[in-house]
């Protein structure tokens, strides 16, 4: 029988091995109010409450119900002594007895100590799920002769609980780890689900967080170690959790003295007879990793070592900041380990990964046509919270561009167009030369036309090319915080994130693209001058086919890296796709 | 064939070395992540083909059972692996008013697996994921041993079957290490997998071999007179294997539980080892066990809550 349905009193609460009576029953429901939600330690006078620092005990219990009798479960006070006398006359006190150490004092007046529980109990007014457990061992512990001479280290042994919930919550609970299970056997990513409140308190979280960390490694094993922690990470933020790294990370490489071991015991194993099974797994998983690679993984590859570069140098300013304890540290020094495995060698698991989140959210973009600047519904959607919500969050995105594009297209011909276009990106100083150069050029509606559907027109226009190409000189002398044509979404939620980089960079890795795109903006809103940022944020405007975009970041991250030869690149690929003139290189 | 159903989803099931009929069981709220966890006595003979009957023992815990084991020289005694690092000790015959016995908590993280001692029977370890396994005696208050050398969780620990100081551990760090009480550094570390190792289990004929099952889905047997390569490897399982179990009555067959949702049985003398392939379950497979009075007698539990017991050879599902 469950203890949620003891705690909350549904159904028959048939209690366990004793007697006819619901004395549990009745305990629940004297003592549970309304508050499910699990409160943090409440210091308890003169306890020294020993927590170990990963797995945090529980609540304080109410004490105060200790029940006497197995039969009275009553929320009013029982002393101490009423249980001790129970115990003692019953047959089992001699098997209890033969357990006892030699030389060990009864406990006596623990009373005193209790009724402050009592008054702590009564004050708080709160009512937590009773701490049955709690009850017992303290009544075990004393009853069998604890060692722990004084009440405080009794009360440090206290199981504090409670960590039930009530109906819904852990329903859904329940829910999301199944579906967290199902995706990891499919080898689906989790989509993250919205959730309400759990209630759970910060151990609840640490434990969730710890051990889906160690059993998430067990599942997936085949991934490698960022899709594990991406796929935790998700479920972590389902549930509300905080997943800042104080996980115990996995051992990676071989410990040093073990070489020797490996190298033998691997020849030794390849004389030695190997079953069909294992074979296959291994050739299947080599065979991946020949995949040949298109240019859009290129980017995944390049961006691979630096994005990671840029979270490993996060991670060792995250794990800085944190206390030196043992665990930290060492969990640390496997996490950094981890990493630099991950840098050194691990494209290819990674290829295979991306590949996959190109899959997904080329499906999902897929669903979302623009036609003549409009967005239409694709088909329904796979049913799946993530890809209505990237829906939800493209539509937004698109939908301001489109609307741009709307207003911009209604202009008759060419230089007024081109006046709103340089309304809107503030130019200021704006060549007039330029706009007369442009409308010179016989270009008409058409073209603009062509603008609008979202394609730039064929580049056959020489003096057009130059004199783009004196704009953009023109624009980039111009100082001030808006250069280049970068369009920022407007109601951007990210833009208080403590970190949107990283965040942008998950979100890409997850394929949540225009997610991704509006953290990178609140990312390079927050730091103009982040060149990997603007990079990023070019990179995912390419991904999502808005090219535009896509070049306005480059040309931003390039004025804030001139050097970096990615984006050099990345701004050429973007041009060509967006069969537009081709840049300058200064190669 | 008695078929039981849990209160959350089952991490492990013991058969009783004293009842031929009893079965204990722990379960874990959530899969172990968060919760309660259950302790449950459950009586073979009780089970009718109308449902499932109540357990002999239920006993509701603050946090997760990892696994759990009964005692080798008392019949109502067992023990329990918790998730808050506390080792339980219960006696089925008290009420639960006088449970657990005995609290030892002492390991800074989540125990995750318990043995008892079966030749000395006065002694049990437990394995932790705080990288140690501690040596217990019920009577003791705090452990008698600690085991350090591990350099990640351990996952199982697991006695020989014929010494009475020996003993193996299974980790994370991918190693197996062979122990001997009097000693505190390992007599031996066999670098048994290129994945965390999650259970191992000694041949109960021959003190010299044991098997380990891991992650990266297989399970070796070994031989620790030559740990450099294994004496031979089982692959089928698709999914991390998360339990191996040599059986106490013939020699050479082992049961293993694997995240792929089936019990398979072995005989890893053979060429061709896969014996049998269970696919009862539907949800990870957590905890097996091979009766020890009772020939052929086979347990399960998963994470779908579900409790098999079967004798080897028939259906588990079959009523």
């Amino acid at each position: 029988m469950a203890m949620r349905h003891l705690i909350t009193g549904q159904g028959n609460c048939a209690p366990d091995g004793a007697s006819s009576s619901n004395p549990l029953g009745n305990f629940a429901n004297a003592l549970l109010g309304q508050s499910s939600k699990a409160q943090s330690i409440k210091e308890l006078p003169g306890a020294a409450v020993n927590v170990p620092s990963t797995s945090e005990l529980g609540t304080a219990a109410p004490l105060s119900t200790i029940p006497g009798s197995e039969n009275e479960f009553k929320q009013h006070q029982l002393p101490f002594a009423r249980g001790a006398d129970f115990i003692r006359g019953s047959p089992a006190e001699d098997w209890i007895q033969s357990f006892r150490p030699p030389g060990l004092q009864e406990f006596v007046g623990p009373e005193a100590h209790f009724k402050e529980f009592d008054q702590i109990y009564n004050n708080t007014g709160a009512t937590f799920g009773p701490a049955l457990d709690g009850i017992f061992v303290v009544l075990g512990l004393s009853m069998t002769g604890c060692p722990y001479s004084s009440l405080d280290n009794i009360l440090q042994h206290i199981i504090m609980t409670p960590k039930i919930y009530p109906g819904p919550p852990q329903r859904v609970l329940s829910g999301v780890l199944h579906s967290f299970l199902e995706s990891g056997r499919a080898g689906v990513p989790f989509q993250p689900v919205p959730v309400p409140a759990l209630g759970l308190s910060e151990s609840d979280k640490q434990c969730i967080r710890d051990r889906s960390c160690i059993m998430a490694r067990h599942i997936l094993a085949d991934q490698p170690e960022e899709y594990i922690q991406a796929q935790v990470n998700t479920l972590l933020h389902s549930l509300d959790i905080n997943s800042d790294y104080r996980m115990k990370g996995p051992l990676h490489g071989p410990l040093p003295e073990m070489e020797e071991y490996w190298n033998q015991s691997q020849s030794a194993m390849r004389s030695a007879p190997m079953h069909n099974a294992a074979d296959k797994w291994i050739t299947e998983f080599g065979q991946q990793n020949n995949n040949p690679e298109n240019w859009a993984l290129s980017f995944e590859q390049q961006y691979g070592p630096n994005g990671w570069a840029s979270e490993f140098e996060q991670h060792q300013s995250q794990m800085a900041v944190m206390g030196g304890s043992n665990m930290a540290n060492l969990a640390a020094m496997e996490q950094s380990r981890m990493l630099a495995q991950t840098l050194a060698s691990n494209n290819d698991p990674k290829f295979q990964n991306s590949k996959f989140f190109q899959f997904v959210s080329k499906m999902s973009r897929g669903e979302l046509i623009i036609e003549d600047n409009e967005v239409k519904q694709g088909s329904a959607s796979q049913s799946s919270g993530w890809a209505d919500e990237f829906q939800t969050q493209y539509n937004a995105n698109a939908n301001s561009w489109a609307d741009q594009f709307v207003h911009e297209e209604i202009s008759q011909g060419a230089d007024k167009w081109a006046s709103e276009f340089s309304s809107e990106h503030n130019q200021g100083g704006l060549n007039e030369n330029w706009i007369d150069e442009f409308s010179k050029l016989h270009v008409g509606d058409e073209w603009a036309e062509e603008f609008g559907g979202g394609a730039f027109g064929e580049s056959s226009a020489d003096p057009w090319v130059d004199e783009f190409q004196n704009q953009l000189s023109a624009s980039k002398q111009n100082s001030g915080a808006s250069r280049g044509v970068y369009v920022f979404s407007d109601m951007n939620p990210y833009v208080g994130h403590p970190n949107p980089m990283q965040e942008g960079q998950e979100l890409f890795h997850k394929g949540l693209l225009s997610e991704a795109v509006l953290a990178l903006e609140a990312e390079v809103l927050k730091n103009p001058d982040n060149a990997e940022g603007w990079r990023l944020l070019g990179i995912t405007h390419a991904e999502n086919d808005d090219d535009q975009q896509a070049i306005a970041a480059m040309m931003r991250a390039q004025e804030a890296n001139p050097t970096n030869l990615e984006v050099l690149l990345a701004l050429g690929v973007s041009h060509t796709n967006g069969e537009c003139m081709v840049i300058r290189c200064p190669v | 064939m008695p078929v039981f159903k849990a209160p959350a989803p089952g991490f492990s099931v013991r058969f009783s070395p004293f009842h031929e009929q009893r079965l204990l069981a722990a379960a874990s709220q959530h899969f172990g992540l968060v919760g309660n966890g259950h302790l449950l006595v459950l009586d073979l003979a009780a089970a009718g083909p109308g449902g499932a009957p109540a357990p002999l023992f239920a006993f509701p815990t603050s946090d997760a059972l990892f696994d759990c084991a009964w005692s080798e020289s008392h019949e109502s005694l067992c023990a329990a692996a918790s998730g808050d690092g506390s080792v339980r000790l219960f006696d089925v015959a008290l009420p639960p008013a006088q449970n657990p016995v005995r609290l030892f908590r002492e390991h800074a993280r989540e125990v995750h697996g318990l043995d008892w001692n079966p030749v000395r029977r006065d002694a049990f370890l437990s394995a932790s994921w705080d990288d140690t396994l501690k040596l217990w005696s019920p009577d003791r208050p705090a452990s008698v041993r600690t085991f350090r050398g591990h350099e990640y969780c351990v996952y199982a620990a697991a006695w020989s079957a014929r010494h009475p100081d020996v003993f193996a551990s299974a980790s994370g760090d991918r190693t197996a290490r062979v122990w001997d009480v009097r000693e505190p550094a390992p007599t031996l570390v066999i670098p048994a997998h290129d994945h965390e190792v999650l259970s191992l289990d000694w041949d109960k004929y021959d003190p010299s071999i044991l098997a380990t099952g891991s992650v990266d889905k297989s399970i070796r047997v070994w031989d620790v007179r030559s740990p450099r390569a294994p004496l031979t490897q089982l692959a089928g399982h698709g999914y991390a294997v998360k339990r191996v179990r040599f059986s106490p009555h013939r020699q050479g067959m082992i049961m293993s539980c694997s995240y792929d949702m089936t019990v398979c049985m072995w005989d890893y003398r053979k060429e061709d080892a896969l014996l049998a392939r269970y696919g009862h379950h539907t949800e990870f497979v957590a905890g097996i066990d091979m009766s020890v009075l009772v020939e052929g007698l086979l347990a399960s539990t998963g994470w779908d809550e579900m409790i098999y017991v079967w004798p080897f050879g028939s259906d588990p599902r079959a009523m």
